[in-house]
């Protein structure tokens, strides 16, 4: 059997649905804060900071941020599988992308109500 | 061994069809994305903590080599998004025969192109 302890839902179908799903809803935000730029040209700091006041749109965000981790850290788990052969280093390496994206999902929910 | 076995290594035979192009794109556009997230957050935080940082933010997308940076996150996540569309509708089943995935392929190389062409002139 395939030594799979480092995906995200440790199988794969369950991966690959959790990737489909996450990517759906990624898109849907971006799409929507897209919009929301092209809409409003020469923005202010006071629409935008308002735009992100709303609750939700930080639940959005958050709900996003937290499709993102699992997306990310699916696509790079099958990229590092793929191309890293050696178990320590590919083990090691995704240990450190794991730790790197908490760290980015953390410091995203510190600016959006850390404030 | 048989010494006279036929050999067909002629490279130049060997060449990249549209869809794995499309695909291998998806992949390094995913990594791009991955790897550019940092800043992109950072950029965030900026537009989000105060008047002043929002100015900062203002003047560091001045900088060149900042818009190149914003050009390359929004051409690769536009791209990651036109491929996965892509990705997901053979997923459930349509344009999954060779010259309809060819096609569909093609169609969205060509979208990609447009798109990353219309950032490259919205940001500059």
């Amino acid at each position: 059997m395939v030594n799979n302890i480092m995906s995200l839902t440790g199988n794969g179908f369950k991966d690959w649905w959790l990737q489909r799903v996450s990517a759906v809803l990624i898109a849907a935000y971006s799409l929507f804060i897209f919009m929301y730029i092209v809409l409003h040209p020469q923005m202010s700091f006071e629409s935008w900071h308002r735009l992100f006041s709303c609750g939700i749109v930080q639940v959005a965000t958050i709900t996003t941020l937290l499709a993102l981790w699992a997306h990310t850290w699916i696509g790079l788990w099958t990229v590092t599988t793929d191309y890293i052969k050696c178990t320590v280093i590919r083990a090691l390496v995704q240990w450190a992308i794991v730790l790197f994206l908490l760290a980015q999902f953390i410091f995203s929910i510190m600016i959006i109500w850390g404030r | 061994m048989n010494k006279i076995r036929p050999v067909n290594l002629d490279l130049g035979t060997l060449t990249f069809p549209p869809m794995a192009i499309v695909s291998i794109l998806h992949r390094i556009a995913g990594i791009v994305l991955f790897l550019l997230l940092p800043v992109m957050i950072y950029f965030w935080g900026l537009s989000l903590q105060s008047v002043s940082s929002f100015e900062h933010l203002h003047h560091l997308l001045l900088n060149p080599y900042n818009k190149l940076i914003l050009w390359a996150f929004s051409s690769a996540i536009t791209y990651h998004l036109l491929a996965g569309i892509r990705h997901l509708f053979m997923d459930m089943g349509f344009g999954e025969t060779l010259v309809s995935a060819r096609r569909s392929a093609i169609l969205i190389l060509v979208l990609a192109v447009i798109a990353v062409a219309s950032l490259g002139v919205w940001i500059w």
